[in-house]
């Protein structure tokens, strides 16, 4: 945290949206982006003898780690590796032996069957990357045997938000900052992404949308190799403006302006009169709390009550499945 | 003058902790009650009746003579106590009013807490007020001193930690001497309370270290205003349970409860911080509020903002009416919208769904995954041996499939040391329930599965 040096080694979790829909549209092919991200975690490595890396990658079908496996947890030396074949003369070992590792496990995540069931949302399962991510970098940092690391996250993502993830989302930035975390974001094509914006923004990281995907590779060395001791004496990206609206729990539209009940702090972005998250029943009079004239807000709100869909508040479901008990 | 005293009560807090081995063998757990004059009830008799604590029989060493076993199993212990929580889905009232009421009469000065019983509520309302906002940021906080019979109102209701803080750092505001009033205290906070708007709760905390009250009329009509005005009082006492100010806090809907020592005087005061629950039957008129999100805006030339006339460069424009306001949360000058960030409402949302607690899994179950779903960390073998280093955590006993109850096991020996999430079956580390229950508030399994 506050005490880092020069001298107090990296812990840097990379989460990469391997989601095949997201890439499929980008202007830079996967397999060239994920050549420049082995490169740039290489480039990582190589800054510093004792720098720690660790990858998740995160699909529409869950999320799992592609390095460190499970499997060689027990840090085995690179070089004895079971998974690393005969040694290469023209390459490092330990590069070798994680790029390995990380084609590997990806090509099993790829053929991996689907989960059985249909997921609700398909989505990005990136908030379970974060918060598997974010539960290694507690066990590293604060666990047993707690080393000295300045811990970060990258996510290198290619889709756009999914507002269903919201909440969990707001959770892992919260426990980001808790743990002095910063979380850096690379959106590599498309429009902004809203919580990456405000993952960087609230944890003190780096959020880029690249102009140039496939000048992947030079955006991550410039902006996201430095460690946060180096990041203090350098002029690292600024976000103009962050988009901190919020997703309505009713249609999970971004609002600018949105109802919120008293009690359970759900965003509706029209009038109903029973929350759906809590069942509180609301009065239909005096929408403003000074007071203000109905008139004026109606008005204004108008535009939200006009693209409302009648609201069946129960089966709208919360984002979560509560069952509040009233 | 209506001076409540009461003898030595019997009611000591009751909570499920005494049940444990007293792990830290300082010597003062029970020195709180003891020099109050009034009975602290652990483990069946009074705290001075009670021997000194042999808490090193307790260590055994193991097999191949060494401690650590032993002591990993301590820390374990000392871990496992935290894990329960209420995981309820209920309503609260989040947007909260909180006044915080500090004793400081003569009796604060008494040096049973370390350093004294002022220096220690002092410092612990510090880290509460930091722990407050951070957890309830729409919430509003007001502190008030009671002494020489009267009471002060040393920081308004407000969002801002900082300003709190840096008026319970006056030492003026925390000079102890006199008798403290609950009367006046409670007449004051009422009255601020008052202005509160209704989708908001009302509390009162009070920290008080007197076992008299010095009032200038009658004290039960007091407790029924406070009734009446939905007043919700808690109380931690640091000396011992006085009749009326438990009836107080029964009466208005809150909690009483006598610290034993430091570090359970701190638990008590930390337990307010989530937001309660709402009674069952209160059906309040609810209303809506509107409220707008602010974009953040970083403008090349600086313009003026509407909250103080000044020209910045950063700012908040007001979705309604584009005003720049400098900061949030606030109610916009030019329209009076409430203005948020959604990171405010966010923080809150741990609230109403909380992650359920995780069960620790029984041995026939225990094949199933050999790492911990979050963190990879090995889980030691059903056999009871180690797959990975020892220092991984004690080594599990081996006795022939233990039944171990449900959510909320305060068992000791009987751990496999991994637990189980109810609704995705993925299997944790100890060191990720806790970090899951107590920091992240996300499933990692659930999240994939949703």
């Amino acid at each position: 945290m506050l005490d880092a040096t020069a001298d107090t080694p990296s812990l840097l979790v990379i989460v990469l949206d391997i989601s095949p829909f997201a890439w499929a549209r980008s202007p830079v092919a996967f397999p060239d982006a994920l050549k420049q991200c082995l490169a740039f975690m290489n480039a990582y490595l190589a800054l510093k003898h004792d720098n720690l890396l660790a990858v998740l990658a995160a699909s529409d079908k869950g999320c799992d780690y592609l390095y460190p496996t499970a499997e060689s947890e027990p840090a085995a030396p690179p070089g004895e590796s079971p998974t690393s074949d005969l040694p290469d003369g023209n390459l490092y070992q330990r590069f070798k032996h994680l790029d390995d590792q990380i084609l590997a496990r990806l090509r099993q995540l790829m053929i991996a069957p689907e989960p059985e069931g249909s997921l609700p949302v398909p989505a990005v399962r990136l908030t379970a990357a974060l918060s598997r991510a974010l539960a290694y970098i507690n066990r590293l940092t604060h666990g047993d045997n707690p080393v000295p690391l300045q811990p970060r996250i990258l996510v290198v993502s290619a889709s756009a938000d999914s507002s269903a993830q919201y909440i969990q989302m707001m959770n892992c930035i919260f426990a980001c900052q808790k743990l002095g975390v910063p979380m850096d974001a690379c959106q590599v094509y498309g429009d902004d992404s809203a919580f990456l914006q405000q993952a960087a923004s609230i944890t003190g990281g780096v959020y880029v949308r690249l102009a140039h995907p496939r000048g992947l590779l030079e955006y991550l060395m410039f902006t996201f190799l430095p460690d946060r001791f180096a990041r203090q004496y350098l002029v690292t990206p600024e976000q103009g403006s962050v988009d901190f609206r919020a997703a309505c729990f009713c249609h999970k539209r971004v609002v600018d302006v949105g109802y919120v009940c008293p009690v359970c702090l759900s965003i509706f972005c029209s009038f109903s009169p029973v929350c759906s998250t809590c069942r509180t029943k609301f009065a239909f009079t005096h929408l403003a709390p000074s007071g203000r004239p109905a008139r004026l807000l109606r008005g204004r709100s108008g535009r939200h009550r006009a693209d409302s869909r009648g609201l069946p508040a129960a089966a709208s479901g919360g984002p979560q499945p509560a069952s509040p008990a009233v | 003058m209506n001076q409540a005293r009461t003898p030595a009560a019997t009611t000591a807090p009751a909570d499920p902790e005494v049940e444990f081995i007293d792990i830290d063998d300082t010597g003062n757990g029970a020195d709180g009650s003891a020099g109050g004059g009034a009975g602290g009830e652990a483990g069946g008799g009074y705290a001075w009746e009670e021997e000194y604590k042999r808490s090193w029989e307790g260590i055994r060493e193991d097999e191949a003579g060494s401690l650590a076993s032993t002591v990993a199993n301590l820390q374990l212990q000392k871990k496992r106590r935290r894990r329960l929580r209420d995981t309820e889905s209920v309503q609260r009232g989040i947007i909260r009013h909180l006044f915080l009421i500090l004793d400081t009469s003569s009796a604060m000065t008494d040096k049973d807490l370390r350093p004294s019983r002022m220096e220690l509520a002092l410092s612990t309302a510090e880290a509460f007020i930091l722990e407050y906002f951070d957890q309830n940021p729409l919430s509003q906080l007001g502190i008030l001193v009671t002494r020489d019979g009267l009471a002060e109102k040393i920081s308004e209701l407000g969002g801002n930690p900082l300003d709190h803080i840096r008026t319970l750092k006056n030492k003026r505001n925390t000079n102890a001497r006199g008798e403290p009033s609950l009367q006046n205290a409670m007449e004051i906070a009422m009255n601020a309370l008052g202005h509160a708007p209704a989708h908001g709760t009302r509390e009162v905390l009070l920290v008080f270290g007197s076992l008299t009250s010095c009032d200038p009329g009658n004290i039960q009509l007091t407790i029924q205003a406070a009734k009446a005005k939905s007043v919700r009082c808690s109380m931690v006492h640091l000396a011992a349970e006085v009749r009326v100010f438990r009836e107080l806090c029964t009466t208005t809907g809150g909690t009483f409860s006598v610290a034993m020592n430091e570090a359970h005087f701190r638990d008590l005061l930390f337990e307010t911080i989530p937001p309660p629950p709402l009674p069952a039957g209160q059906t309040r008129a609810a209303n809506l509020i509107l409220m707008g999100f602010p974009k953040k805006i970083t403008a090349t030339i600086p313009t003026v903002c509407a909250c103080h006339n000044k020209f910045t460069f950063e700012g908040y424009l007001c979705p309604r009416c584009k005003a720049k306001i400098c900061e949030l949360p606030t109610d916009c000058n030019i329209c009076a919208l409430t203005l948020v960030s959604s990171p405010h409402l966010a923080r809150s949302y741990h609230h109403l769904f909380p992650v359920a607690n995780y069960r620790e899994a029984t041995v026939a179950e225990l094949p199933d995954e050999p790492f911990c779903y979050s963190c990879t960390k090995p889980f030691e073998s059903s056999a009871g041996q180690l797959t990975s280093a020892t220092k991984h955590g004690p080594p599990v006993t081996t006795a022939p499939a233990p039944h171990v109850p449900a959510v909320g096991s305060t068992a000791i020996d009987a751990g496999t040391s991994r637990y189980i999430c109810p609704k995705c079956r993925h299997q944790f580390c100890l060191e990720c329930d806790l970090f899951i229950h107590d920091i992240l508030r996300n499933c990692p399994g659930c999240c994939t599965t949703q």
